[in-house]
């Protein structure tokens, strides 16, 4: 991952997507460059004046949210959501027994083999479409976990289907800012409550 | 002789655990300078649960290298997909934990290992965080640690996410704080109905001492989500209200 992908969005200016590789981030519209800092900053350095500070890492996540978060650039003039990302998606195909010493220690969930694919999102849920394969549509009061592994998401589905994205050229922290977004506003929207935990299971108040 | 004042094993019964916690010493002092405080907070015996914040894929080295007792960890199950990790973490004491669904397996063997005296990790983030604060708490978690009744050591570690965030590919050198804090003690709560009423107040409790621990400075979503949870006061930093102008929240841009 990059620093791109925490920082998908200009804290600064707003303006999405970014540009950056590794731990170096800059926005194309207003030129602020982002890069590590100490502790939990990052350190700013805008353009053209070239001033410098260090800022909290949480206080830049913050503005990206205040200034659209991942809905914005998802958002169509209609008001309609369409979004998509390159992934690579595998399903789960089985489960494995961990043992040590002679005891059941837990199980681990083995995944098939990955193919490339689009993920497209829309405001009630999911479409993954690979070539030559049925799309797979998932709607969002249909699934029962959203969990983040790395760069990657896991959905949880209903008769115990599991599947996992890997993002190919877009940023996995967006897309989770997304998804949970967008499953909230579902949730609300079928009045089943505020969501307030995605794993293991989608948990409402 | 034994090897130190928590064990009564000698060189001769060094586990696989004791070789991989030396190397895991190892690379944790090459990539930060350590310092430990409140080692005597580890029970010397009897069970506990070691509960850490999560900053950092360093996290679960570098306080299992520094912590004076074994400790059994929930660990991910997808890091079990690899032959390498399948065969390594076992031997570490990982218990793999699945994410995507509820996972009665791994609660029994908490419970067992609760039973049996041994220390368990579970960071109760269930994630690393990607801006280095401290996250929501598992509602899941706290649960098992009220049933389980075993005392809870709050573990805040502080620094790890200057040396390898989430975000970054590579790690660089800093210094790195890991702070045992005192046992809090729930108690045991056999019924769901005892659980369910605890759980709130359990979960504020557990979110501030882990506040304590990381520091004031250290904003704050660990109490998110609470319902009828008591008000964030001193000990919690406000995030902003969404909607907030750059200006207001970061002057110096």
């Amino acid at each position: 991952m990059a620093l791109a992908d925490l920082l998908y969005r200009c804290p600064r200016c707003g303006f999405d997507p970014m540009d950056g590789e590794g731990d170096d981030a800059s926005c194309p519209a207003c030129s602020t460059r982002y890069s590590r800092g100490r502790g939990d900053r990052l350190l700013v350095e805008r353009r053209p004046d070239g001033v410098t500070a260090e800022v909290p890492v949480a206080t830049l996540v913050d503005l990206i949210e205040a200034n659209g978060g991942p809905l914005s650039r998802a958002e169509r003039p209609d008001g309609s959501i369409d979004y998509r990302a390159d992934v690579l998606a595998s399903w789960r195909v089985g489960e494995e027994p961990v043992h040590h010493r002679g005891a059941l220690r837990g199980f681990s969930e083995s995944m098939g083999e990955a193919v490339q694919a689009v993920l497209k999102v829309d405001r009630d849920g999911v479409t993954l479409s690979a070539p030559g394969q049925p799309e797979a549509r998932m709607a969002f009061l249909e699934i029962r976990a959203l969990q983040t592994s790395s760069s990657s998401l896991q959905l949880s589905l209903p008769g115990d289907r599991l599947v996992q994205f890997k993002f190919l050229s877009d940023s996995p922290r967006r897309w989770e800012d997304l998804l949970r977004q967008l499953l909230r506003a579902a949730y609300r929207r079928a009045g089943k409550g505020n969501v307030v935990e995605f794993q293991p299971r989608i948990v409402t108040e | 002789m034994p090897l130190g004042p928590y064990t009564n094993r000698t060189v001769a019964h060094v586990s696989w655990y004791g070789f991989f916690k030396l190397v895991g010493k190892g690379l944790g002092y090459s990539l930060a300078r350590i310092d430990v405080t409140g080692r005597e907070n580890i029970p010397r015996s009897g069970p506990f649960f070691l509960i850490p914040n999560h900053q950092s894929v360093l996290d679960p080295i570098l306080v299992q290298a520094v912590c004076p007792r074994t400790v059994h960890s929930f660990t991910k199950s997808t890091q079990f997909a690899s032959p390498v990790f399948r065969w390594l973490l076992p031997r570490l004491n990982a218990i793999p934990t699945r994410r995507y669904r509820v996972d009665p397996q791994v609660v029994r063997v908490a419970l067992r290992l609760v039973e049996e005296g041994r220390g368990i990790g579970i960071y109760p983030e269930g994630e690393r965080s990607w801006d280095g604060s401290l996250q929501p708490l598992r509602r899941g978690t706290v649960r098992l640690l009220l049933k389980a009744g075993a005392p809870v050591v709050p573990c805040g570690v502080v620094g790890s996410y200057d040396v390898w965030p989430r975000w970054s590919r590579r790690p660089r050198r800093c210094g790195v704080s890991i702070r045992f804090g005192k046992p809090l003690h729930f108690g045991k709560h056999d019924e769901k109905s005892d659980r369910e009423r605890a759980l709130d107040g359990a979960i504020a409790r557990l979110a501030r001492a882990l506040e304590d621990l990381v520091g004031p400075d250290q904003p704050s979503g660990a109490t998110a989500g609470l319902s009828g949870s008591p008000s964030p006061d001193g000990g919690f930093v406000t995030r902003p209200p969404k909607g907030a102008k750059t200006g207001a929240l970061a002057p110096e841009l």
